[in-house]
């Protein structure tokens, strides 16, 4: 138990690092914004309540979610840079669409850059909740990672929760 | 860390040739992006596997062939009036300074090279700036005309982009101001057309720059943004040299604003503007 | 002429038009490869490319694409993967089924627009 303990903080951290560089290149590339990594607050790491939030399971030596959330008005600025649309034309299927393509886009490349660190995954279908202060409690949760991300008034929550 | 499906020694093989015949190092953390970048070379060579690309490499010096490698494995991304300061630079020092020169019959003309020009965002922008610079402040008798802005690129592809300057509105909201969008282009639907006295006011020719830069003469400003990260140390080394040639005495190479060009061998006088560098060649 | 984007994400299919505007295609859409073989089946003759998703329910990708090389009709238009698969596996079988050239999302506009004009074979190719 000890050792599988240790290979799991070892594999988190290296998780954390291909989520950070996944979430930073997928906001870079497809909407052409800089994100830079913000401390979190305790109170923040233990929940942060959202409008909308982009999730995916991943399964895999460890099964985990992967959860983008944020404020509905943030996500439209984001679909709007990833669309070329203005954010008053981004419809509600879009922002629905959007938020769940952008956490297909970051686990996508999540899963492929720790391929290349021997942590194989398969993902689900993304899925989008919506709903004014919301947030996600996994009753089994074994280990977590929280990552923010702001650029100007953009900010993002971004956990990775390790339900085995 | 290679994914585990391709062996370190086919990966060896892979980067020994793309270091030795391409001038290019490898970033670990990307190499996984590399086997989708190469698939349409695979197909055009007519391969099955990626293991047989990588003998193949291995065993030619084909020039165009590394040139399709790096077009291949290097990405394309150009952004308008990329980091502020270049483009504050143009406008509150050179422009200023290079009028004068040309009022006092000490130019005929202003040659600003936009190296790796890609698909030609860089190369517009500048034209777009001295054409406004021209016009806020009534110069009548030096005209964008009195500017040769040359874009190069290694890929003819991304030359065809940008000849077009035709880009669609996700690459326009990356960093246009609106009153340049509004003066400089046509809008047809979602696609933003640069209007034809711009469009002439650049040419877009193919070029690599592991070639002499004998033939294109002497530069006033030389954009080299964010093309070196890719280079393996000798090959900037080259580059440098050759910039070192091709920079008029007084002339800025400038560049990326997070770019570290270091001494150069001496070649080079690093200068301020703002919170950014530029360099001049050293007497 | 028209380009047909087969993707399950409005979204990318929203980007998918920008790209083909530029190059001055009309943009046909599918959800899937069963709505993708109804719009193939109505407008193979104008359809210079696909751009095909691989993921997608009731018919993926790799199905689509197998169905399209299946048929005599069709089996001349070149097909380009737009994916988040990165694994070496994938791209082989992707090649081996008939695909023309495989882009890995993320990408820019610039890469999107390259890689639809080389595929078109408009692009500089090797050999060209």
């Amino acid at each position: 138990m000890a050792s599988d303990k240790f290979a799991m903080n070892e594999n988190l951290e290296t998780m954390s690092r291909c989520l950070d560089n996944s979430v930073r290149e997928v906001l870079g590339t497809m909407a052409g914004f800089e994100l830079m990594q913000i401390a979190l607050s305790d109170a923040e790491r233990s929940s942060h309540p959202a409008e909308i939030t982009g999730a995916m399971l991943l399964r895999g030596p460890r099964d985990a979610m992967l959860s983008i959330s944020t404020k509905k008005i943030t996500a439209e600025v984001i679909v709007a840079y990833m669309t070329g649309l203005l954010p008053d034309e981004v419809d509600t299927d879009d922002l629905y669409d959007g938020v769940s393509e952008l956490v297909n886009l970051v686990a996508g490349r999540t899963k492929a850059q720790l391929s290349g660190h021997n942590l194989h995954f398969e993902l689900s279908p993304p899925l989008t909740i919506v709903g004014d202060g919301h947030f996600i409690i996994h009753k089994n949760q074994v280990a977590k990672i929280s990552l923010k991300y702001g650029s100007g008034e953009i900010e993002l929550f971004i956990e990775m929760f390790f339900i085995s | 860390m290679l994914s585990t499906k391709v062996s370190d020694k086919e990966f060896g093989l892979l980067n020994n040739y793309i270091s030795k015949n391409c001038g290019i190092t490898l970033a670990e953390d990307k190499a996984y992006l590399i086997e989708s970048r190469l698939s349409r070379l695979l197909i055009e060579l007519g391969l099955a596997k990626f293991e047989d690309l990588y003998t193949l490499l291995s065993q030619s010096s084909d020039k165009k062939l590394q040139e399709k490698i790096i077009d291949a494995i290097t990405t394309n991304e150009t952004l308008w009036f990329r980091d502020k300061t270049p483009w504050e630079m143009l406008k509150e020092q050179l422009l200023s300074r290079y009028i004068e020169e040309f009022r006092a019959g000490q130019r005929q003309k202003v040659r600003i090279w936009s190296a790796a020009a890609s698909t030609g965002q860089e190369a517009y922008s500048t034209a777009m700036l001295i054409d406004q610079y021209l016009r806020q402040h009534m110069v009548a008798d030096v005209k964008l005309g009195d500017f040769e802005i040359v874009g190069t690129d290694i890929s003819k592809t991304v030359l065809q982009i940008a000849k077009a300057g035709r880009y669609d509105s996700i690459s326009i909201m990356r960093g246009l101001a609106e009153e340049y969008k509004t003066e400089y282009f046509d809008v047809q639907g979602r696609t933003w057309e640069i209007k034809e006295s711009l469009r002439q006011a650049v040419k877009f020719i193919p070029f690599n720059l592991q070639e002499s830069f004998m033939g294109l003469g002497k530069f006033d400003v030389i954009f080299l943004r964010y093309v070196l990260i890719y280079f393996a140390e000798d090959l900037k080394d080259d580059i440098a040299q050759k910039c070192s040639q091709a920079l008029a005495a007084d002339g800025a190479l400038i560049l990326g604003n997070s770019e570290i060009f270091g001494n150069k061998n001496g070649l080079f006088r690093q200068q301020a503007f703002k919170n950014a560098v530029y360099y001049q060649v050293k007497e | 002429m028209k380009l047909l984007s087969v993707d399950d994400s409005r979204v990318v299919r929203k980007i998918m038009r920008g790209a083909a505007e530029v190059l001055d295609y009309e943009l046909l859409e599918a959800e899937d490869g069963i709505q993708g073989l109804e719009v193939m089946a109505e407008n193979y003759q104008d359809i210079a490319v696909i751009l095909l998703d691989w993921n997608m329910p009731r018919m993926n990708g790799l199905e689509f694409l197998q169905a399209v090389k299946g048929n005599p009709d069709y089996r001349g238009i070149p097909v380009m993967m737009v994916t988040t698969e990165t694994e070496r596996d994938s791209i082989i079988t992707a090649i081996q089924e008939g695909a023309a050239n495989y882009m890995v999302k993320p990408f820019t506009m610039e890469e999107l627009v390259k890689n639809i004009l080389e595929t078109l074979g408009k692009g500089e190719g090797y050999g060209q």
